[in-house]
């Protein structure tokens, strides 16, 4: 992104912010339902500065997260890699695949209490569930997809197998491989904090959003939804630049 | 020395070669001309070992397809170099002596470039680079230069002719041109509409090196028009 489209952005942002004082301020909108820009930038400022409770939270969400997309890259990219590779895996793994990332992972949720208990094992156990299907696939599709004439290439060289699969499979895979786990970064954030409005959680900004809506301390609450999205956009930011550096050709 | 005897390849019923017999002897600069389909991509991948599946019989340097070494020179340049290695690691992809060819190729300055930096041209001396550092016991081009501006096609077909000149290696090179046929090889062998088969040997006689004077001159022309006439006929 260049410094034109920044500017853009930040004047388009400034401009929602805008209606939003506006719609406020002329009682457009309920005041329980939304409350000025002002009063969420009060809470913000309060809670995160002043008081400092909601950094706990941040900090709770984010370890959910990060902890559940590593364990996901990890899984999901090893069985990605021999599902792609192998035809019998594929063609017997497949359809199981394809029908467990057709279950809503929340939906599983009350399955993952059972087996993880009530703390933090079962939302990450989620968190990794959701986010390693969709690595694996992505994986798997990269693998079965690679170049056509480079894998000719190195069969005409008589490249040995393993350093097929390591100097050429797995970089031909890299550009899907990243692309699956931008997408399961996403939506670890957004699993994680699903399962924080549930039971048995006393910190994370899931459970920060459900309290505050239970109690109409709704400022509170859109302090924390800003907060999450900030999270997810710098969290989406952060594996975006390092995706450019390691896989630099991709796209060009 | 490469030998290709009685070859013949079907896919699904349909012949695309037709009793195809080449030999190459060790050192000698074989071009292939024929029109689109002809099966001559075809020649080269059973030739290379990318192709199993014919009958017939291919000894190069006496051994078998799958103990020997073809330098392969692809025709799509864009696709056949490793986007995430350099230069240098695409020459040295299955060799140790990659450096040596990148300096007789004047890749040096490029060698730590990927190749989404590099021009056509470049890209395909890169490609060229990597199958004389692979050793092999015959180098096989496939059309390598007909995405390529002229006047840079020109060059490499210069270049490909000192390369050999030094080095002589036994190759196979695949031509839709039949003026870059005659000016590279010692023997253009023409073949015919699908199915491939052998329809003229015509030994060019031309004296090395050929230079942009060779092409314009009768004998030149000659033979290029006995190529063209052998094709048409």
């Amino acid at each position: 992104m260049n410094y034109k489209d920044t500017i853009l952005g930040l004047i388009f942002l400034a401009l929602l912010v805008a209606i939003w004082h506006i719609a406020t301020s002329l009682q457009l909108v309920n005041a329980l339902f939304l409350p000025t820009p002002l009063e969420t930038i009060q809470t913000l400022y309060i809670q995160l500065i002043q008081t400092q409770e909601l950094w706990s939270d941040i900090f709770a969400t984010l370890y959910r997260t990060i902890i559940a997309f590593i364990l996901a890259a990890i899984a999901g990219i090893t069985i990605g890699l021999v599902l792609g590779y192998s035809k019998l895996v594929h063609s017997s793994m497949g359809t199981a695949v394809d029908f467990a990332r057709s279950i809503p992972a929340t939906a599983l949720f009350p399955l993952f209490l059972l087996f993880f208990g009530i703390g933090d094992e079962a939302k990450i156990a989620v968190g990794v569930w959701a986010a390693s299907l969709i690595i694996m696939i992505n994986t798997a599709y990269g693998v079965r997809y690679a170049n056509k004439i480079r894998l000719m290439v190195a069969k005409a060289y008589k490249l040995p197998q393993l350093e097929t699969f390591t100097k050429v499979i797995l970089p031909e895979a890299a550009p899907h491989i990243a692309a699956g786990l931008r997408i399961a970064l996403s939506l670890t954030l957004i699993v994680v904090i699903v399962t924080e409005m549930f039971i048995g959680t006393s910190m994370g900004l899931g459970h920060r959003i459900i309290d505050a809506q239970l109690v109409y301390r709704v400022p509170e609450m859109y302090a924390a939804i800003i907060i999450a999205g900030i999270l997810g956009y710098l969290l989406n930011h952060l594996l975006q630049l390092a995706e450019k550096k390691v896989i630099h050709w991709s796209g060009r | 020395m490469l030998l290709i005897k009685n070859l013949n390849k079907k896919i699904n019923e349909s012949a695309i070669l037709d009793n195809v017999s080449i030999e190459c002897k060790e050192g000698e600069f074989v071009a292939i001309f024929g029109p689109n389909g002809c099966g001559k991509t075809t020649l080269l991948n059973i030739v290379s070992g990318l192709d199993v599946e014919y009958t017939g019989h291919v000894k190069i340097n006496n051994k078998v397809v799958a103990d020997a070494k073809c330098g392969f020179v692809f025709q799509n340049f864009h696709e056949a170099l490793f986007p995430w290695m350099t230069v240098a690691q695409n020459v040295q992809l299955n060799s140790t002596t990659g450096k040596k060819w990148i300096e007789k190729l004047g890749l040096t300055p490029l060698a730590s470039r990927y190749p989404y930096q590099l021009s056509g041209g470049q890209k395909q001396l890169t490609s060229i680079a990597r199958a004389y550092a692979y050793e092999p016991d015959v180098l096989l081009f496939d059309e390598p230069f007909s995405a390529l501006d002229y006047s840079i096609t020109l060059k490499m077909q210069e270049t490909v002719q000192k390369l050999w000149m030094e080095t002589k290696k036994t190759t196979l090179f695949v031509s839709h041109d039949p003026e870059e046929a005659v000016f590279l090889a010692d023997r253009v062998i023409v073949l015919s509409q699908k199915p491939g088969k052998i329809k003229k040997e015509i030994t060019i006689n031309l004296p090395r090196p050929r230079t942009a004077k060779t092409r314009m001159t009768k004998k030149f022309f000659e033979l290029r028009n006995k190529v063209i006439e052998a094709f048409t006929k």
